[in-house]
């Protein structure tokens, strides 16, 4: 029957196509290459301007083997150490002048030498307010001027506008551009660098500024592999927009000869693979396509781990990483929108022993987080306040709190109220979460079926990311959920998030904690430069703070690191971004 | 014919304009802020690192020309309009209507002026690049799987559908409506994970890569297109698997369907009765006959190609535009987001037209002629 025939013939075509699929999967080479090493990382990067915004963790990543700083952060001591300069900054008495000497063998991919002007170049234009990188710009505020020694034309000195413990980390971030490739013309040169901090600063008044501005800020500049250059042992030799990202080591690289682990360059190519999804990096390591990787799920690496040719094949740890959830208390609620539930330090201490932390702990990462009890992570062993005890699970602790703050069931409805201002309040109030993340669901809905043991209504307010940073910026919340990351090396200033007047301006101290004395110690330990003085400081404040409970801190998510054994040094570290590609060596065989 | 399509052609421009406009104000009335949302585009900063000032965050605005009233006019009280001379406040005037025109000083006029006299979408908020060149390196691979999967879909599913059709309560009816059923209601995300974990996994299967749609160490982009071809294939089996079988469940049982209808006409018994071959009652009086809702799906063939899937290509790790799209409606890349929007609408439009013109081709007693 013709009917038959037509079937017949699309079900060829068909099956000839899936012929077609396999011919092709038989040329799938396995990572046979062998000095190719392959990772992968969750997204791809917006950018590669060396400048401009917007900075991701891909392009972080991708900076550490094409871009170099003066200074960095020693992977394996959590220590300063020199890149480009010949030691660690010299400090002047007064603590705002950071003297510096650079290394006279470091060259640009064009031959030139590395020069001080190069450092005042990249300082320069990354503070000018013409430039597109508001993200970063905010971090170099304390930099007065960059002052070249007129005796060696390899020494010179950053002058900082006040004292402050980060003054001396300042070059550890900033990825140092060659001021002959996009500055030939000197435009720059007719401004210095405190006119750019000046607050009537008008570019349009310097010649051909905007103009040059214009072309520097263009988004091209981040995506033209030719364009991107920096003193890094590899160049971005292939980029496939979501795909993949190909860096390839140069030949005649300044630092052939150099013995820092920082200037090794074993793999001849580093292949970053854009994989968003976990079940499919899962796969990835099982089928040996990934030489290494830092972003497997807690579920996914303990599968791994229970899997023989896995452990035949894959090195894997797991590492403390600057990275932790917490629940923001709203302790300023206006009593209009928002009644006052949260002004009582007890009520919000009851709340602490309502959220069944160790719990979250198992159900949300296998048990793998670490808990705090403070802002500062146990990892920072100098500055951690061990003396604070964790607050544990505890529903007959928190309902004695809650009463003797006033909060009684009158009703008999399960739920707890109160007089307040003439008006009966119930204790019933949102909690404001990142709707994007499921994981956030399950925090809530765990908290939630807690609470209402001790009489106290929780109601899931899933909100978009952005609405989410919008309505905590201006105070518009009860509770709230996020996580919070840093540096992994010292401690964030805490101004941020815990001075008084980051709350009444609607900075970034959202939960409105803070007092003349906690003001105070924030202040005194901003501007410590000695460690050991700071670390007290810090500790002190960390009492208060666990005191007051405008914050309840959960647990830190560790990062699970896997590397292929075909290499030697298999490092796993603490601080981004977890591995060092650039030192993985080849085992011979 | 022709007049008709002339004059479809010219009905798009009011249409695109209204869909260019609803695009827009949903974009940018959507709660979230674009430059608040880039201030904190590092995925690193945390609330509390988020050391920005309102300053900031002004000039930011003003760059991106988000300062400028959103539209031609806006209309507010004239007690709003007089806030700053507080001293003249009395309560009549929240009652008074004041209309204020921006003459082309909004930013619905910049940015349609830039696409129809530069043919410039914007540039990326994320991406610092023009929308244009964003589209275009990710659209090749969306339009490249939908299209495969649509021809897949429609080559499977009629014969299918037809054949159901034709032996309407048979062990084949039967058997093919549960599983068209089944697949029907499985999950996208759920059958691209199985895919994975059954055939892409060295635990099961290994056939297929894991993620993708091409291999880094090895690929050459100067090789010819059929070499290239080859190479891709099998990364994209999987993917194109996971498009096609909720389309191949449904378009089955729109044919199966229509086909039944038209198998139960008085023509078609007159055919069987004159004698004609079964092929040609089935594929020339039944086929064509039962096309309609047929149609009527192929016009969401264009728009859908062009917005791939979000899901299908975060799992597979597909560089298609769906992918492009939930970044862009993740970072509040409004130029991106309204651009999409707007292509999207056309491509809607181009649809409906290639479809109505489908109609007329399919059954001749459908004429668009005035006579």
């Amino acid at each position: 029957m013709k009917t038959r025939g037509h079937f017949s013939l699309l079900f060829f075509s068909f099956i000839c196509l899936v012929i077609i699929c396999f011919s092709g999967c038989k040329n799938i080479p396995s990572n046979d290459k062998s000095s190719i090493l392959v990772t992968s990382w969750k997204s791809d990067a917006a950018t590669l301007h060396p400048v401009c915004d917007p900075p991701n963790s891909a392009r972080l990543l991708i900076f550490e083997y094409t871009q170099k700083t003066l200074t960095r952060t020693d992977l394996r001591t959590l220590q300063q150490i020199p890149l480009l300069v010949k030691g660690l900054a010299e400090v002047s008495a007064d603590g705002k002048e950071f003297s510096y000497e650079l290394r006279n063998d470091i060259k640009w991919d064009d031959g030139s030498p590395f020069t001080v002007d190069d450092v005042i170049f990249t300082m320069k234009v990354t503070k000018c307010p013409m430039t597109n990188d508001a993200n970063v710009r905010s971090t170099y505020d304390k930099v007065k001027d960059i002052i070249k020694d007129p005796s060696n034309p390899l020494k010179f000195k950053m002058v900082a506008k006040e004292v402050y413990y980060l003054n001396k980390y300042i070059f550890n971030e900033l990825y140092l551009v060659e001021k002959k490739h996009w500055d030939s013309a000197g435009v720059l040169d007719n401004i210095s660098i405190p006119e750019m901090d000046l607050p009537q600063f008008d570019g349009n008044k310097y010649k051909g500024l905007a103009e040059w501005m214009k072309g520097f800020n263009d988004g091209a500049n981040g995506h033209d592999v030719k364009k991107l250059c920096g003193l890094g042992a590899y160049a971005v030799t292939d980029w496939k927009t979501g795909t993949y990202i190909t860096l390839t080591r140069k030949n005649n690289w300044w630092g052939e000869n150099d013995t820092s682990a920082y200037s090794r360059a074993y793999p001849s190519q580093i292949v970053i693979k854009v994989i968003p999804d976990d079940q499919a990096r899962y796969l990835a390591i099982l089928n040996h396509s990934i030489d290494a990787d830092v972003w497997l799920f807690t579920a996914s690496y303990l599968k791994l781990k229970n899997n023989k040719d896995f452990t035949e094949h894959y090195y894997d740890g797991i590492r403390d990483q600057a990275l932790f959830n917490l629940v923001y208390i709203n302790t300023k609620q206006d009593g209009k929108e928002r009644p006052k539930l949260f002004d009582d330090k007890n009520v919000r201490r009851a709340m602490a022993y309502l959220i069944p932390v160790d719990e979250l702990n198992t159900t949300m990462v296998k048990g793998m987080g670490t808990r705090q009890a403070s802002f500062i992570q146990p990892m920072f062993k100098k500055y951690y306040n061990d003396s604070l005890k964790l607050i544990p699970f505890d529903i007959e602790k928190a309902k004695e709190l809650l009463t003797k703050a006033g909060w009684l069931d009158t009703d008999g409805d399960n739920i707890r109220d109160k007089m307040i201002d003439g008006k009966k309040v119930k204790f019933s109030f949102l909690f404001t979460y990142n709707g994007a993340d499921p994981a956030n669901k399950e925090y809530a809905l765990v908290i939630k079926d807690a609470m209402y043991k001790a009489g106290v209504e929780l109601i899931p307010d899933p909100v978009d990311l952005s609405l989410l940073q919008q309505k905590a910026g201006k105070h518009d919340f009860d509770m709230l959920i996020a996580g919070q990351s840093g540096s992994g090396s010292v401690p964030d200033d805490p101004e941020q998030g815990f001075d008084s007047k980051n709350w009444s301006n609607d900075g970034s101290n959202i939960t409105g904690f803070g007092n003349a004395e906690s003001d105070r110690i924030i202040e005194l330990s901003n501007q410590a430069v000695d460690e050991n003085k700071r670390a007290d400081l810090l500790k002190k404040l960390q009492a208060i703070v666990y005191d007051e409970q405008p914050i309840i801190y959960l647990y830190g998510i560790k990062r699970k690191v896997v590397i292929s054994k075909k290499y030697e040094n298999p490092g796993m570290f603490t601080e981004r971004p977890g591995v060092m590609l650039n030192n993985l060596k080849l085992k011979q065989k | 014919m022709l007049s008709y399509i002339i004059r479809r052609v010219i009905l798009f421009i009011p249409t695109l304009i209204i869909i260019s406009f609803l695009a827009f104000g949903i974009s940018v009335l959507a709660p979230g802020d674009p430059v608040e949302r880039l201030l904190n585009a590092s995925e690193n900063a945390g609330i509390q690192n988020k050391a920005h000032q309102a300053s900031l965050i002004q000039k930011k605005r003003h760059e991106l020309g988000l300062d400028l009233p959103l539209f031609y006019f806006s209309i507010s009280t004239l007690a709003e309009s007089n806030k700053s001379n507080l001293s003249s406040y009395q309560a009549w005037k929240n009652y008074i209507p004041v209309i204020h025109y921006y003459a082309g000083h909004n930013q619905y006029h910049h940015w349609l002026y830039n696409i129809i006299f530069r043919g410039s979408f914007g540039i990326s908020y994320q991406t610092q690049l023009p929308v244009v060149r964003e589209i275009k390196a990710r659209l090749p691979w969306s339009l490249a799987l939908s299209f495969i999967s649509f021809l897949l879909a429609f080559g499977i599913s009629i014969p299918i559908g037809m054949y159901a059709a034709r032996y309407k309560g048979r062990f084949f009816d039967k058997a093919s409506s549960l599983l068209l059923f089944l697949l029907y209601a499985l999950p996208n995300f759920l059958v691209a994970t199985l895919l994975l974990v059954f055939f892409a996994n060295p635990q099961f299967l290994n056939w297929f890569p894991e993620s993708g749609v091409q291999d880094a160490l090895n690929f050459n982009e100067d090789w010819p297109f059929l070499t290239k071809l080859v190479h891709w294939a099998p990364y994209l089996v999987l993917p194109i698997i996971t498009y096609t079988y909720g389309a191949i469940a449904l378009l089955s049982r729109q044919m199966r369907a229509g086909a039944v209808e038209i198998f139960d006409n008085e023509y078609i018994k007159t055919a069987r009765a004159k004698g004609l071959p079964e092929g040609k009652i089935l594929w020339k009086h039944v086929f064509r006959n039962a096309l309609m809702p047929i149609i009527t799906l192929f016009a969401n063939i264009f728009p859908t190609a062009f917005v791939g899937s979000i899901i299908i290509e975060t799992i597979f790790a597909l560089p298609g535009m769906g992918r492009e799209i939930y970044e862009a409606i993740l970072n509040y890349d409004y130029p991106v987001i309204v651009a999409v929007f707007t292509i999207f609408g056309f491509l809607t439009l181009v649809g409906y037209l290639v479809a109505d013109i489908l109609y007329a081709v399919a059954d001749p007693r459908i004429s668009y002629s005035k006579s």
